[in-house]
């Protein structure tokens, strides 16, 4: 697919030397077009070199900024410098950046501001762990009660942005810990579109995932749940200003 | 009147201004701690209004009054301090991600610069 947009793929890493190298190697392969960007958080190992080898852009954090901070790092830069989509990507392997284009591709033809990959709309796709499909569950019927709108997979980090979105999440000052159901559900409640895209992923090769154990998720949960009812009583407060 | 802790307002209102004067601690900020220091300063010349507070607002037991005041007054302190560090560590994550933008950009000037040169 040829481009006359200015694409960013951003990708937040810590401590992913080990499968980095695959991503950028299916990036060129897969999405030429796209200008790649990784926000090195602080990582202790050597994913930097690893970066900067394949002459991909590098920033590196000056304190670990953990993962929501690191992604809004690389959306400023991105509307800092003129991009009209950005492509979010995980680091980890996990996410096919072939799937990207299905995501951009639906972001022209309905006009979406915010298009995001879903694991769970056909199944298959992804055996997820066993939290993570509660959680996922929860919070799909969470944003349906708020906002009657189906979102199968609001805790998926592989998302495109358009430069309407670029701008807002650049601008957010309390930008979330977790950037996962609390933010769609308020992006959706001030009439931003957001859409899904059926995509492939895959299980994680090496490393640790930022939820793993029994009490982060636990803890994930709670905070969420709390940041989403925060949310849907700070949109009614504006709804009934305007 | 109890002495006792009529001294230990004034000392502690004395000790305020002469941080203040130090500049360690800003006019806007000792506010609330002068005005605590002043409502025990009150209460230990006037102990009396004790009761007759704790009439008004139906406590029975006088001396409890003082603990509720003190707890409202830390509580109010410590959200209010909760409150400045957010919007400090707002803006600290602020700083630090433009500062991280502008080092990748600054490294990537110069060595374009350095293999201009060549």
């Amino acid at each position: 697919m040829k481009e006359k947009f200015k694409v960013l793929v951003v990708i937040p890493a810590y401590n992913e030397a080990q499968n980095i190298q695959k991503v950028f190697d299916e990036l060129k392969r897969d999405l030429p077009y796209a200008d790649v960007l990784v926000i090195n958080d602080c990582s202790k190992d050597n994913t930097k070199e690893i970066v900067e080898k394949n002459g991909i852009k590098c920033i590196t954090t000056v304190f670990n900024f953990r993962y929501a901070r690191a992604v809004q790092t690389g959306i400023k830069y991105a509307y800092k410098n003129g991009y009209d989509y950005v492509i979010q990507l995980d680091g980890d392997g996990q996410h096919i950046p072939k799937e990207a284009d299905k995501l951009v591709k639906r972001m022209k033809e309905t006009n979406a501001d915010i298009v995001i990959g879903s694991r769970y709309l056909e199944k298959g796709n992804y055996n997820a762990p066993f939290f993570r499909k509660i959680g996922t569950g929860f919070f799909s019927f969470l944003i349906k009660l708020a906002c009657r709108q189906k979102i199968s997979d609001p805790l998926s980090g592989f998302q495109v942005l358009n430069r309407r979105v670029i701008e807002k999440y650049s601008k957010i000052g309390e930008y979330p810990e977790y950037p996962d159901a609390n933010l769609v559900i308020d992006m959706i409640m001030q009439g931003y579109k957001v859409e899904e895209v059926s995509i492939k992923m895959r299980n994680r090769e090496f490393g640790e995932s930022m939820h793993g154990g029994i009490i982060k998720p636990i803890k994930y949960m709670l905070l969420m749940f709390y940041n989403v009812l925060v949310i849907m009583l700070n949109n009614i407060g504006r709804r009934r200003k305007k | 009147m109890n002495y006792f802790f009529i001294a230990i307002a004034v000392i502690f209102i004395i000790y305020i201004f002469i941080v203040i004067r130090k500049k360690e601690f800003s006019v806007e900020e000792s506010i609330f701690w002068v005005f605590g220091a002043i409502v025990s300063l009150i209460l230990a010349i006037f102990p009396k209004l004790i009761d007759k507070i704790s009439v008004m607002l139906n406590i029975a037991y006088p001396p409890s009054l003082l603990f509720l005041l003190a707890i409202v007054f830390l509580l109010f302190i410590n959200f209010r301090n909760t409150k400045k560090m957010e919007k400090q560590n707002e803006k600290i994550i602020e700083l630090a991600q433009r500062l991280s933008i502008m080092e990748y950009e600054v490294d990537k000037l110069k060595k374009e610069e350095t293999s201009d040169k060549k």
